[in-house]
């Protein structure tokens, strides 16, 4: 039985329906990753679970125990959900010091006051922050904050962990490091975590599980790789990675396969729904696929060079058709004016 | 589920503490009798009394030309301190500013005192001027000597509103018309006045909603010649027909409020469009002073003129008079030096019990009040329910009711409740309707103190595992204390000031020195009254000295 389920939340703010029906679950040990564009609706699924904010319909289990139910009017306040919650914020009552803020759970629930400083010292330990018990939040480096934050959510050992973008307020180093820390810790201590978060590629690092949602359901769920190479619906297709997105007309479909012509520009991919002959449909191209090809290669398109970048790494390059354009790294200059552009038909989606 | 209960008893409370009064008044105002006597019967023969009554005419209109001349000299001058003091180089900005907050918590009875003894009829500035100059122009007891006085001791409240908007707007926006040609005049006029255009407005509803509640100004300067406005009026009737016509105060009261609720609903509404108005900004720019050049020291001139008129003049009045025995044309100043007046300050009982009770009410009272604001505004603290939205509907009613009206109801109410009745003359009536008078204010101060805590700090707290009480007494309270401890600083210098509230409460053993002041005033005692006017002074100088030197804002 997972950790925590969520089933069907509906929930309105006044007359908007912010939340149409998400449903998901978490195992132990395992993280999910609420990903989405701003507006989604996951940080409000979130703070739902969390009991900050009150759906109309549905149903949270946390540990086999239910917390919330719409249908029985059942609805467990925050404090009494029992769960780990990292803010954006990182929330730290500036009033208390690191030790203290860790402790409050535990004090909260009369643990008794030797138990306290073993289980806090023990966290703290854990987290790196063994040296800064006495110090304030104000004293702290953002990475620290952070890891305080989560170290207080953790003291109480709450079977769950939700946790609201936590890395989005570090610098861009030490979000990589904190990715890979957050992720070994839940692991090891074995809890069920949801992570919110905007960012596709922090999402795709970190989750066991993607739960991608849009405008208030969600478009699809799955391991991160499912995400990546077998997207269901075109919001995915888009979401996930850099892309080029072309508008045109079915030309040819079977196969799995079809293709599409783009006022001239035609393109071939999977198909990531049935569609027939004629009918208009959208292809998308991840763009870090598409590459300069030698004449003759199948998949390519002839296009003339408009613009080059230096990007030190690589160079960029914008190549033009008709009213298209598109946008190709190589690993060196090019000369050609004029080249055949790879669009390889399996990084490519028709929809 | 969340238990909302607690909140809604609190609200339901307010609402009691609130509507009580206000339906007492008007069912007092439907009968022939007090409502406590067996011969009241409904009747709206009251109000046609005072229709009919050509006193309340008079009153009437003296109130509207006093309110409307408020209006029309402390606005712009209000709106020109406020510019003055934040958009230019005038130099002494540093120590103008407190002193422009000192009129702001001055007893109007003080100030009062103050133009009389220096420039009535036999005061020290009017005898000087006799002996110099010949017989002085003026009369303080006129009504355009009334209009002036009041309104120039009004213009600090304009000034905060104002002052308050201009911090607000970008001196970027100044430079960017600079720039483009124009001149700091047009500037001011075209750029930066049409910015804090609605602040403007606001602090002119608030200084003509104050109009309608002046009592001590006016009566001390105006009741010589029997000049009326609606408060002084509603006071006569205490006496008038040789015990009081509660009936007949009642109706006054109804108009009164009839005048006040509008405008301080209007006031609401158009603070709100102007805080709209002036989040522009966003973050506070580092402002450039605009250089007035040679016109900084006219501007200085004129400012040391007004804070003359309005702070040292009564004051050094007050202050001589409260150290001589006597004073009038013939008199040489050493003959009549004494300490007296100190003397009996603490010799009289009830005079000493005054400077007692204030204290203690002001210290002790503010406190106490501060936690019944906290409570309410705990209660009404990030909540969605209705019952909040009413509440923060209900406060408007106090807002509109001049104290010595609070006063008056809360005095009918000790009087009407069985269990209260003991307490009526008694420091806890004074007390109840003090916090009732400051209620939409003190709520005010709180609820932005509340307000300030981080949503998710508090957020943190609960999903951490605290109930609504732990929240409270973890995070909001202590992350608000400097908040708390300003509001209360704010309610310690209110209180001190208070005057007119207590009028109809005083009895044997709850007297402040507000109402002592009054019925100094009314027994002719004005050597005492000099010198107690001195001490409460004092006492609010020093609560302001302490406010500024925590660093608490005073313009809330």
């Amino acid at each position: 039985m997972p950790e925590l389920v969520v089933e069907n939340i509906h929930l309105k703010y006044g007359a908007v329906e912010v939340l149409k029906g998400a449903s998901f679950a978490v195992e132990k040990g395992q993280i999910a990753a609420l990903l989405g564009p701003s507006g989604s609706g996951k940080t409000t699924l979130l703070r739902t679970v969390a009991g900050l904010e009150r759906a109309y319909k549905g149903r949270v289990s946390v540990s086999g125990k239910e917390v919330f139910d719409g249908s029985r009017n059942l609805d467990l306040p925050a404090e009494k959900r029992g769960l780990g919650f990292v803010f954006q914020s990182y929330a730290l009552w500036p009033n208390r010091t690191v030790f203290d803020n860790v402790a409050y759970g535990l004090r909260l629930r009369k643990v008794a006051d030797a138990e306290v400083r073993r289980k806090v010292g023990q966290v703290l330990e854990v987290l790196g922050l063994g040296h800064l018990h006495e110090r304030y939040p104000s004293q702290l480096s953002g990475g620290q904050q952070q890891r305080v934050a989560i170290a207080r959510s953790l003291a109480y050992d709450p079977a769950v962990l939700l946790l609201d973008e936590p890395l989005s307020n570090l610098d861009a180093k030490l979000r990589d490091e904190a990715r890979a820390f957050l992720k070994e810790l839940i692991t090891r201590e074995e809890r069920a975590a949801v992570i919110v978060t905007h960012d596709q590629i922090e999402a795709l690092a970190i989750a066991d599980t993607i739960v991608l949602l849009n405008g208030g359901v969600i478009a699809q769920e799955g391991s991160p790789e499912d995400l990546y190479n077998r997207p269901t619906t075109l919001f995915t297709a888009d979401f996930i990675g850099n892309n080029v997105r072309l508008a045109g007309k079915v030309i040819a479909a079977g196969d799995g396969f079809a293709t599409l012509d783009c006022d001239g520009l035609q393109v071939t991919g999977r198909m990531g729904q049935p569609v027939t002959v004629g009918q208009g449909g959208t292809a998308i191209c991840r763009m870090d696929k598409l590459g300069l090809a030698v004449p003759g290669e199948r998949d390519t398109v002839e296009m003339h060079r408009t613009t080059t970048m230096f990007l030190g790494e690589k160079w960029e390059h914008v190549y033009r058709i008709g009213n298209h354009s598109l946008r190709v790294l190589t690993d060196s200059a090019v000369g050609d004016a004029t080249s055949p552009i790879r669009i390889p038909r399996e990084s490519v989606w028709i929809f | 589920m969340r238990s909302d209960l607690w909140r809604n008893n609190i609200v339901l409370l307010t609402a009691l503490f609130i509507l009580a009064p206000v339906g007492l008044i008007l069912w007092q105002s439907f009968l022939t009798d007090a409502f406590f006597s067996a011969r009241a019967n409904p009747t709206a023969d009251t109000y046609s009394f005072v229709l009919s009554d050509p006193g309340f005419w008079d009153a009437l209109q003296n109130t509207v030309i006093l309110s409307a001349g408020m209006v029309v000299i402390a606005v712009p001058l209000g709106s020109l301190l406020a510019f003055l003091m934040v958009r230019t180089d005038m130099p002494g900005r540093r120590w103008i500013e407190p002193a422009i907050f000192l009129p702001l918590f001055m007893s109007p009875m003080v100030l009062a005192f103050g133009y009389i003894v220096s420039i009535g009829p036999s005061g020290f500035w009017s005898t000087w001027w006799q002996q110099t100059f010949g017989a002085p122009f003026w009369n303080v007891y006129s009504m355009p000597m009334l209009v002036l006085v009041v309104a120039l001791t009004h213009v600090p409240h304009v000034y905060i509103y104002v002052a308050t908007a201009l911090r607000t707007v970008p001196s970027d926006l100044e430079e960017a018309a600079r720039v483009a040609g124009g001149a700091p005049l047009t500037v001011a006029m075209k750029v930066t006045l049409p910015l804090v255009w609605p602040s403007i407005a606001v602090s002119a509803v608030l200084v003509a909603f104050l109009g309608f509640e002046l009592f001590g100004l006016p009566y001390v300067l105006g009741d010589q010649d029997g000049r009326l406005v609606l408060a002084t009026y509603l006071y006569k009737f205490n006496t008038l027909l040789g015990r009081p016509a509660y009936q007949l105060m009642a109706v006054v009261v109804i108009f009164i409020m009839l005048v006040t609720l509008p405008l301080v609903m209007l006031q609401r509404r158009m603070l709100r469009s102007a805080q709209r108005y002036s989040t522009i900004g966003g973050k506070a720019t580092r402002s450039h002073a605009v250089p007035l050049g040679p016109w900084k020291w006219v501007a200085l001139a004129g400012v040391m003129i007004w804070l003359y008129a309005v702070v040292l003049l009564p004051l050094s009045g007050v202050a001589l008079r409260s150290f001589v025995t006597t004073w009038g044309p013939l008199v040489a100043i050493r003959d009549v030096l004494t300490f007296d007046n100190y003397h009996k300050l603490a010799d009289l009982p009830l005079i000493r019990r005054s400077i007692v009770n204030t204290l203690l009410l002001a210290f002790v009272g503010g406190f106490a009040s501060l936690c019944v604001y906290a409570l309410i505004g705990l209660a009404s603290h990030r909540s969605q329910a209705k019952s909040t939205r009413v509440l923060d509907f209900l406060v408007l009613l106090p807002r509109a009711m001049p104290g010595i009206v609070a006063g008056l109801v809360v005095f009918w109410i000790f009087l009407f409740v069985p269990f209260l009745k003991p307490w009526v003359a008694s420091l806890v009536a004074m007390w109840v309707a003090y916090t009732l008078v400051w209620l939409p204010f003190g709520l005010r101060l709180v609820s932005n103190s509340f307000g300030q805590v981080g949503r998710e700090l508090e957020e943190a707290a609960y999903v951490t595992g605290a109930g609504q009480a732990r929240v409270a007494r973890d995070v909001i309270l202590p992350l608000a204390k400097h908040g708390l401890l300003a509001a209360w600083l704010l309610a310690f210098l209110l209180y001190a000031r208070e005057y007119s509230t207590g009028i109809f409460l005083m009895g044997q053993g709850n007297e402040v020195m507000g109402t002592m002041l009054v019925s100094l005033w009314n027994g002719g005692n004005i050597d005492v009254a000099s010198s107690l006017a001195v001490v409460n002074t004092l006492v609010i100088a020093g609560g302001i000295a302490l406010a500024l030197r925590l660093g608490v804002r005073l313009d809330a």
